[in-house]
């Protein structure tokens, strides 16, 4: 005796195929900036070493002549992917919050800026619109 | 469906999309005068750059940079027996980060702004200068 087959399994059957293929991956690099912690920093007093105390080590140090530079970064990226039968889908979207330190020849912070714009990451499609697009803090 | 579905593995069609940081307007340049902005100004309207360099000796170079690109690509393979296969493959992919570069002289002071593609304008990196013979 044969067993019907029900139109609803029939579409699950014809549809999974479709659903094969997909991903959403994230991709931490460094640890999150403190807000708090960069709020502490005072240019003319702060110094090379207490920032280092506070922040722990930069991921980079520029030499600017008699002047050094540090760099603070923390990046998160999300990506997409779909494969629907020959149609293939991909988006990646990346942003950062980063800190630069300038010191003086005295090791002393003269100058600062940061960005904090990783809240920004998402997970989307080529077609759609990002939050953070066209801003900058 | 099942010509579509028994075509997926010699016949591909993608779509891409890469966004990377943000872009930088004009706007926001606008408020940034070469001379008369410092440091603290450009950073104060821009946020902390992507990457700083080195620029005649003590001066420095903030580079900002972004990537909002799609792209359309499609394959096609073939296989004509055991030992070989013809394909082909359209994939333009070249990738043209966006940038603002901002120029900073010895005392800080903004000298010159410059916007286009980073390949043109990234200054090429080398070796600190010596302390004993800068300026």
């Amino acid at each position: 005796m044969q067993t019907p087959i029900h139109r609803s399994t029939l579409l699950v059957l014809v549809l999974l195929p479709l659903l094969s293929s997909c991903f959403f991956a994230r991709f931490n690099t460094n640890e999150p900036l403190s807000r708090p912690d960069i709020a502490r920093l005072q240019p003319g007093t702060t110094t090379a070493k207490q920032a280092v105390e506070l922040l722990g080590a930069p991921t980079e140090v520029v030499q600017l002549g008699r002047r050094t530079a540090y760099r603070y970064h923390y990046t998160l990226a999300k990506n997409t992917g779909l494969l629907v039968t020959i149609f293939g889908l991909y988006n990646e979207d990346v942003r950062s919050d980063r800190l630069w330190l300038f010191f003086d020849e005295h090791q002393k912070l003269t100058h600062h800026g940061a960005t904090f714009a990783s809240s920004n990451v998402s997970y989307s499609l080529p077609w759609s619109s990002v939050r953070g697009d066209n801003e900058r803090p | 469906m099942v010509c579509l579905l028994s075509l997926s593995s010699c016949i591909s069609v993608n779509w891409k999309r890469w966004n990377w940081h943000e872009p930088v307007t004009d706007a926001q340049l606008t408020h940034l005068e070469p001379g008369r902005s410092t440091l603290d100004d450009c950073l104060s309207a821009l946020g902390a750059p992507n990457e700083i360099a080195e620029y005649h000796g003590s001066g420095a170079a903030l580079t900002y940079s972004w990537l909002n690109q799609r792209h359309l690509g499609f394959s096609i393979s073939y296989s004509l027996g055991q030992m070989s296969e013809l394909s082909m493959n359209y994939d333009d992919h070249d990738i043209n980060i966006e940038a603002v570069v901002l120029l900073f002289d010895e005392d800080l002071m903004l000298e010159v702004v410059r916007r286009g593609f980073l390949a043109d304008m990234a200054p090429n990196s080398r070796r600190p200068a010596s302390l004993e013979t800068d300026n």
